[in-house]
């Protein structure tokens, strides 16, 4: 058996002249948790249906749980849990309805104990006999969670699983992925909030359209986020910008929430330098820190958008 | 074809049915109301003013004969003059059913009754498959019930069936109960033997048992093949209602005399049977998960 969950070759979708996936080589092994990160509408949930054998690639392959997507798609489909984007309800059904009834598109062999396990692992026992036409947001993603795990599935592509939940209702998804994790569960996690990826993920999939970096969040943060030292100063004297702009081995600096965050190569050797440079020009060093970039800064700066700054 | 899955997609949309207040009063309710309530309060209503005007005319036969007798008396009779007795003229029930037009006038309104409100029975599965079968695809697609649904070893070729056995189920039982209701209530004023005679026909069955549940059926199917390219559940039933049109218009002229296909109704419907299974096949073939998710709204 192969390590691999997930090995595409060139897969791709195009949607009229609209190329919404371009040919994509991504592999994904068993066990750990991918965040696929990207901006809205950058093909991330056309990607994830695609491996999860519901929409058909215009180009390409990909094997997915040692099934070709779409000679194995109904082994395929045996073997994941997919949490759409939208929880998928049906409203006049009560949640212990609901999920008998996918437990029976699973053929699912006397589901009751498995469904009163998910409901009381969700927090949903007191809610498991009425419609759901009226539940929140948060009840509708724990109910459409249990549904997606029901059949313990090997694989599991999740969606935009926080996408508009309260803080409680996130954190019981991220304690869930964290299980998952611990269970050896591969996770596909399709998310454009950096935060999430940055908590549960192993590996990060940057994606708009195409793959611009994989790797775990801290190599990112490192690759693309550089080396920054954050300098807190009074009396800022009015050329520093540009005299620090002037300096070769400063790669760029921006002001965010008063400090002076300034990019360099080697932030061992530079520190002092920099030091030295801001005090002789009349500012008042009070604080001098190394900043790691977070991983929303790494994906920024490989998607091309700079980070937002302010003035001093 | 796993039967545990049909059994299990089938229970979920006979649930959905019978919770879905507007879909199941649009589609059994409404339709039985009518079906067990006008025709036989029609029916009632006309039954009892026959009994009035019957007894009145009784009143007014006699005055009429005796005024006649007299008129007789003094004016001797042309040849082929009619004295007693209606002039039928332009009978509809004479039109439809020409045994029918030797009932007395009371007996031929209330079988007019008996025809119109089985022609409209008739309608029933052309008209509600409509609704079930645009709720069934495009109404649960756009409201993302479809899509984990998808994601699951369901088979296409199971799905769509449980679709089409569900949306033109209800109607055909719908159908079959209203017309088991207009056999008896009409029994109850006309009596067994001639409703039988007339209405229990092998045309009438082949129309209820063989047509209504073939009309469903395709129908469904029709929409199922356009849910794809259909953005709504209304504009689902409107296109529906563009495909049905003809088959309507072709059904009221049966029902109004004016086309008469009794001998060749059973090679009328022949081909439509013979179009079931393709249809049912090519919707397979057609029915593209990633296109009916990509339509979603």
């Amino acid at each position: 058996m192969t390590d691999l969950a997930i090995r595409t070759s060139g897969l791709a979708r195009r949607f009229g002249s609209l190329e919404a996936v371009a040919p994509l080589d991504l592999e994904v092994r068993r066990g750990e948790v991918l965040g696929f990160l990207g901006p809205n509408g950058a093909g991330k949930t056309t990607c994830t249906r695609m491996l999860a054998t519901l929409l058909q690639p215009t180009a390409g392959s990909a094997i997915v749980l040692g099934h070709d997507l779409e000679a194995g798609a109904v082994h395929i489909r045996k073997r994941i849990g997919f949490l759409t984007e939208q929880p998928g309800l049906h409203p006049r059904l009560t949640p212990r309805e609901h999920l008998r009834f996918f437990a029976g598109l699973h053929g699912l062999e006397d589901p009751g104990p498995r469904i009163r396990t998910q409901l009381a692992l969700l927090g949903l026992e007191e809610h498991a006999d009425r419609p759901m036409a009226g539940f929140s947001k948060g009840m509708s993603q724990k109910v459409a969670l249990a549904r997606t795990l029901l059949h313990d599935p090997e694989l599991v592509f999740l969606d935009e699983p926080t996408s508009g939940l309260d803080v409680d209702s996130c954190r019981v998804v991220r304690d869930l992925v964290a299980d998952l994790r611990r269970r050896g569960t591969t996770v596909f996690l399709a998310t454009h909030l950096m935060d999430e990826a940055e908590r549960l993920c192993d590996r990060v999939a940057i994606f708009r359209h195409r793959l611009l970096a994989l790797d775990s969040p801290e190599a990112l943060r490192a690759r693309f986020g550089g080396h920054r030292v954050a300098f807190l100063l009074d009396d800022v004297p009015a050329d520093l910008e540009v005299s620090l702009g002037e300096m070769p081995w400063v790669r760029d600096f921006a002001w965010q929430g008063g400090e002076l965050m300034v990019r360099v190569d080697r932030p061992d050797l530079r520190t002092p330098d920099l030091v030295g440079h801001m005090v002789a020009r009349g500012a008042r060093v009070k604080q001098v820190r190394a900043a790691t970039a977070s991983l929303e800064e790494a994906v920024l700066g490989t998607l091309g958008i700079a980070p937002v700054g302010d003035e001093p | 074809m796993s039967a545990t899955r049909m059994r299990w997609l089938l229970w979920r949309e006979a649930l959905d049915l019978w919770r879905n207040r507007r879909l199941f009063v649009g589609v059994i309710v409404v339709p039985l109301v009518l079906a067990a309530g006008m025709m036989p309060g029609l029916m009632a209503v006309v039954a009892r003013t026959e009994q009035v005007v019957t007894a009145q005319a009784r009143v007014l036969k006699t005055r009429q004969e005796l005024l006649g007798e007299r008129r007789e008396a003094r004016a001797p009779r042309a040849p082929g003059q009619k004295i007693r007795g209606g002039d039928t003229g332009l009978n509809p029930l004479a039109m439809l059913h020409p045994r029918l037009a030797a009932e007395p006038a009371g007996r031929q309104v209330l079988w007019l009754l008996v025809l119109v409100s089985l022609g409209y029975i008739t309608i029933f599965p052309l008209v509600l498959p409509l609704t079930t079968a645009a709720h069934a695809v495009v109404q649960e697609r756009n409201e993302g019930t479809l899509e984990p649904v998808l994601a699951t070893p369901v088979a296409t070729r199971e799905l769509l069936l449980a679709k089409v056995v569900s949306a033109s189920l209800p109607p055909v039982l719908i159908t079959w109960l209203s017309w088991a209701i207009q056999l008896t209530v009409a029994s109850r004023f006309l009596g067994w033997v001639p409703v039988r005679d007339v209405l229990v026909t092998p045309g009438w069955l082949l129309v209820v048992f063989g047509g209504a549940p073939l009309a469903s059926m395709l129908l469904t199917l029709v929409l199922v093949l356009l849910s794809a390219r259909i953005p709504d559940a209304r504009a689902a039933q409107q296109w529906g209602a563009l495909i049905v049109l003809p088959a309507m218009g072709l059904q009221m002229a049966m029902l109004s005399g004016f086309v008469r296909v009794e001998g060749a109704l059973p090679w009328l419907l022949l081909p439509w049977l013979l179009l079931l299974w393709p249809a049912y096949r090519l919707a397979v073939r057609v029915f593209d998960r990633g296109t009916i998710l990509a339509r979603r709204r």
